[in-house]
């Protein structure tokens, strides 16, 4: 059972949380490139380590969050507003 | 006869009764099924699972692999219960389990003989994938059957379990897995830092191997007693007993199964804790000979216990065999309680000479350096081949020892589970020949004779320095714990003796998982046809498969395989641990969430109103909606009937139906229409206050995601509608764009589903009923044209009025509080009455839909584009919108692509099966290719004719074709003619011009 710590709520169950999508990326101008719109869509870089991703809080105050995961260990180091960013990103989340 | 009650034990004599297989017999308040059956002097309690061999009790634990039984009958039968762990009750009723007619005649035992008939045997490992592979239609209908009456456990009770479970979640500040000694030192440490601590352990009664000592030996009973005392005394201790916990999960979260005696069965305990500390232990390996599965072999820990713990002699006359020094304590306590040990029969070249002398002083001979090859006996053992290793290290000649009790001991496994949990994989120790975890987790420790601390004085410090730690850990102190003044030696002095050598010339088993049948010629089998990786092996043999889990079988069977690859036990590894470590119960996961508690209900404001009327009701989402209105009783007219009924009534007269279902969110803000521009196709910011849009959204991809009515309530207010089905999705997609794409906007959206009751009045008579419900309001063509929007009120409660049609008729959707929605419902319904107003279900909307080409979930599947339901032109040109960049994809643009046409069987009575492939081939043949397929379909009574919607490659310029409908499930194959999915009043007159 993961943990997240909602900035509104405190730390809840992930039950209570939706996975949302990989936050290592953002909207690309509406006339970039369709190559562009391509990666933005589809392409992702799975990484086995850190990783920014975000999640709404569902079933609680409905917020979209940034959540920094492990993605082998699981374990949860920052969690923080879409426009927040981690105090120290390491490199894996690239 | 071989066990019996020879004192009182820990128990007092109180006696109840309960049966076996019918029999009544007595036991004593606080006797495990299997310390009573022993006491009973029952032996054989139960058949094996391929070979149906006897087997009796063999340990006193969770180990258990001998004695499963079942409790109960009928429904609620509870099988492949271990009998050391449950407890007795009064009048409880446990039966036998694979064996027929009765455990000591048992007809399939001749299984057991068959294998000498073959030269390999047809049960041994893998036989699932080597025997009756052919023909294959034999399989489902002779071996299988036939193998599973045969080979197996307890049978589940064919009727519905009436027994109730419960799921509980809890939150401690620290978590103590484990009740013996060093989890009883931990949690009386961290119990004085006035932190919540909860302390689980698997049996009724705290104390671990504690409670394997002689109640004589009075420091340690003493000890144990003021402990639980204490723990008991602090009101920020919760002790569970009876309570397994059998997974340990990210974030510090464990899964624990408590049985409980009373209304409820199990309780599932979902507990997180900040810290966690793992005190579970280590079980006695067994040691492995011929025939050590007879009742009668049973792990020296175990007849210790049922000694000292129970008052129960496990047998007459005992042979005890080890390889180090632990099980001596059972034959003195046996010895000491008058009870004749004939033998010990030591596999280890060399001798603790204290143990040595202790057996001098009570005559108890001593075999060194011999091994038992046989336990001998018909059902039970009644004696055994022992003999002595030779300088050359084969074995000399061999003698028969008399004896009804052979207790036996290869050492001793860590219970490493819980600390392995989360994929830390366990390492070998030589020094106790054992596998241990040496990395610890974060937030746990690993006390005890969990983490290969044998030493009791040594363990109980070991805890109270790991609960001190996570004390500090909390920024709380924990306390000292008093430590005994007499110790438990934790030296085992272990020479590894992984089998004992079986006796020349002989075929007999030797079983390494007793529970599964798997003996070492299975290992062996496995090493020969290459399963050689540790969980090949294990699937292949089934080895630490069965509700043991191989707790006594793993690591004799990995030292078996190492010792076949001829390397290191630490290089040939363990299999992974995973969850659940012990059996739990489907029951307890579901908690109350059965039968119509598995999925929350949501009702409409109308619900009631449609039970009372009678209606059918059909699953939608969450929901239940009618799905048709039968006249007169329910039975009295079909569905088939109904829909048609009510379709036609509609476009003849007027009809109303329940649309509360629908997603609604209210869209606020000075920002709101540019929002709107981005999330649909279409233009949003042109529209006039009062009117009402049909919008489609794409996701980002350029498939359709979702569409819906949206209407504009002010100029910086609208409020949208969406299908049932994606009203969450829709919500949470609004909301994803306006936190992380354009948090610039000020819009903000919030869900008014459960807020507004919605009802659509639909049919040329809709007008007029509306005028006469609500005659202050206006509906001339004029003041409520098509797509308007009306503000209005009924008794002073405020409705919303769109002239929106669904059915294709002159119809309008009325919006109102959810409170007064069956009010308003009934008064709708009591002023139609005069036009002959009806209600109509999700089926006639169905009907009138298909009929008019309207789009839907069946449709809108996620995979298709706006060219492909023939839409492209909604997309506006003058702006961006989600889904556009990507929509323009060559794949997505391919004039081939399947889209949307209607399709009229050419026999208007010849259904057209929904699913159905749409082939050119005029008859049914294999290979053909796809030309698309069949969404929707429906009888049309406007047209009188089975028609459908569906998907047809470049179906726009196949108007007026004929193709075929396939269906090969049903060998169905019907022409269909290619129409357009306007098939209804094409024009839209009705809907518009009146």
């Amino acid at each position: 059972m993961l943990r997240i710590k909602c900035p509104y709520c405190g730390v809840r169950e992930h039950t209570e949380f939706t996975y949302g999508e990989d936050a290592n990326r953002s909207l690309p101008d509406p006339d970039a490139s369709l190559d562009n719109w391509n990666n933005y869509v589809f392409a992702r870089q799975n990484v086995a380590g850190e990783h920014l991703e975000y999640w709404q809080h569902t079933l609680g105050c409905r917020a979209w969050l940034k959540v920094q995961r492990d993605t082998v260990t699981h374990e949860i180091t920052w969690t923080g507003l879409p426009h927040e960013t981690p105090p120290q990103q390491k490199g894996a989340s690239t | 006869m071989s066990g019996f009650r020879s004192h009182l034990g820990r128990l007092n004599d109180e006696q109840i009764s309960f049966s076996f297989n019918g029999q009544s017999l007595s036991a004593r308040i606080g006797d495990t099924v299997a310390s009573a059956l022993l006491a009973n002097g029952i032996e054989v309690v139960g058949r094996s699972f391929k070979y149906h061999r006897p087997r009796g009790v063999n340990s006193c634990g969770a180990e258990e692999s001998g004695a499963l039984v079942s409790i109960g009958i009928g429904a609620e039968q509870e099988p492949n219960v271990r009998a050391t762990m449950q407890l007795v009750t009064e009048g409880m009723q446990v039966s036998s389990q694979n064996c027929w007619p009765s455990p000591q005649f048992d007809l399939l035992a001749i299984n057991n003989f068959v294998g000498s008939l073959f030269p390999s045997s047809p049960l041994a490992a893998g036989f699932y994938y080597k025997t009756f592979m052919w023909p294959a239609k034999f399989w489902y209908k002779l071996y299988e059957p036939a193998i599973r009456r045969a080979a197996g456990m307890g049978k589940v009770p064919d009727q519905a379990d009436k027994a109730a479970y419960d799921r509980i979640n809890s939150f401690y500040d620290i978590a103590i897995i484990g009740g013996g000694a060093a989890g009883l030192s931990a949690a009386l440490s961290a119990a004085q830092s006035g932190l919540r601590i909860v302390l689980m352990d698997e049996h009724a009664i705290l104390g671990g191997q504690l409670l394997h000592l002689p109640k004589q030996q009075q420091d340690l009973e003493q000890w144990r007693q003021n402990t639980i005392a204490s723990l008991i005394a602090a009101d920020n201790v919760t002790i569970l007993t009876n309570t397994v916990c059998w997974g340990r999960f990210d974030g510090n979260t464990l899964a624990a199964h408590e049985v409980v005696d009373g209304k409820v069965r199990h309780n599932f305990h979902k507990i997180h804790a900040e810290k966690i500390i793992i005190a579970t232990g280590a079980i006695e390996r067994p040691l492995v000979f011929t025939n050590n599965d007879k009742p009668g072999v049973m792990l020296a820990s175990g007849a210790r216990k049922f000694l000292n713990h129970y008052g129960v002699a496990a047998g007459r006359q005992m042979v005890l065999f080890t390889n180090n020094d632990s099980a001596y304590k059972t034959a003195f306590d046996y010895h000491d309680q008058g009870l004749p040990v004939t033998a010990i029969i030591d596999s280890r070249e060399s001798r603790s000479e204290h143990l040595f002398e202790a057996c001098q002083q009570r005559g108890i001979p001593v075999h060194q350096n011999s091994v038992v090859t046989k336990a001998k006996g018909w059902h039970g053992v009644r004696s055994v081949q022992v003999a002595e290793f030779k300088d050359d290290g084969t074995l000399g000649a061999s003698h028969d020892i008399t004896c009804d009790l052979v207790a036996h001991s290869g050492g001793w496994s860590p219970q490493v589970q819980m600390a392995s949990h989360g994929g830390t994989p366990p390492i070998y120790d030589e020094q106790i020949t054992a596998f241990v975890v040496d990395q610890q987790a974060a937030d746990t420790w690993s006390v005890g004779a969990a983490q290969g601390e044998f030493g009791l004085q040594a363990g109980i410090k070991q805890a109270m320095v790991a609960a001190q730690a996570a004390c500090q850990a909390l920024a709380c102190q924990g306390g000292a714990v008093l430590i005994p003044t007499e110790d438990i030696n934790g030296e085992l002095n272990i020479e590894p003796l992984w089998s004992a050598p079986a006796p020349s010339k002989q075929k007999n088993k030797q079983f390494v998982d007793i529970q599964h049948d798997v003996t070492t010629a299975d290992i062996g089998l496995a090493h020969k046809e290459g399963f050689i990786s540790v969980e090949h092996m294990k699937r292949y043999t089934t080895l630490g498969m069965a509700n043991d889990q191989g707790r006594t079988a793993n690591v004799n069977a990995l030292a078996m395989m190492a010792g076949h690859l001829e390397q290191g036990i630490a290089v040939t590894g363990t299999t992974r641990f995973r969850p659940p470590i012990a059996p739990v119960s489907l029951g307890s996961i579901a908690g109350r969430e059965v039968g119509e508690h598995v999925r929350p209900l949501r009702r409409t404001p109308m619900q009631e109103w449609h039970e009372r009327q009678g209606a059918v009701f059909v699953e939608a989402g969450l929901f239940r909606r009618p799905q048709y209105y039968p006249i007169g009783n329910a039975g009295n007219e079909t569905l088939d009937q109904a829909y048609v009924r009510e379709a036609a009534h509609v476009r003849a007269k007027v009809g109303l139906c329940d649309v509360s279902s629908l997603g609604k969110i209210e869209i606020v803000g000075p920002d709101s229409a540019i929002f709107l521009d981005r999330i649909y196709v279409n233009l949003f910011s042109s529209l006039p206050v009062n009117k009402a849009r049909y919008g489609i959204m794409l996701r980002e991809d350029g498939h359709i995601y979702d569409d819906g009515t949206t209407s504009r309530l002010a100029d910086d207010r609208y409020f949208m509608t969406t299908t049932t089905a994606k009203a969450g999705a829709v919500l949470s997609h609004l909301e994803r764009c306006l936190e992380i794409d354009w948090p610039e906007l000020q819009v903000r959206v919030s869900s008014v589903s459960e807020r507004w009751a919605a009802m659509a009045v639909a049919g040329p008579q809709s007008r007029a009923t509306l005028q006469l419900a609500f005659p202050e309001m206006d509906f001339s063509q004029a003041a409520l044209p098509f797509m308007g929007l009306a503000h209005g009120e009924y008794q002073g409660i405020p409705l919303r009025i769109l002239r929106v049609s669904f059915s294709g008729e002159l119809a309008y959707e009325v919006y109102v509080q959810a409170d007064h929605g069956e009010q308003v419902w009934q008064h709708i319904m009591a002023m139609g009455q005069s036009y002959d107003i009806i209600p109509y279900g999700l089926e006639a909307l169905g009907t009138l839909r298909i009929e008019k080409g309207h789009v839907t979930g069946a449709e809108l599947d996620g995979r298709v584009t706006l060219a492909d339901v023939n839409m492209q032109r909604m997309a506006s040109k003058k702006k961006w919108f989600v889904g556009q960049n990507l929509m323009q994809r060559e794949g997505l643009q391919d004039p081939k692509r399947p889209c949307l046409v209607g399709l009229k069987a050419v026999d208007p009575q010849q259904a057209i099966p929904t699913g159905a492939i749409l082939v050119n081939e005029n008859k049914l043949v294999t290979g053909c290719d796809k030309q698309g397929w069949v969404s929707s379909m429906t009888y049309s009574p406007a047209l009188d004719s089975f028609i459908a919607l569906g998907f047809l490659t470049a179906g726009q310029e196949r108007i007026g074709e004929t193709i075929y409908a396939a269906y090969p499930l049903q060998g169905q194959h019907i022409p269909v003619e290619v129409v357009s999915s306007h098939f209804y009043d094409p024009d839209n007159t009705r809907v518009k011009d009146q």
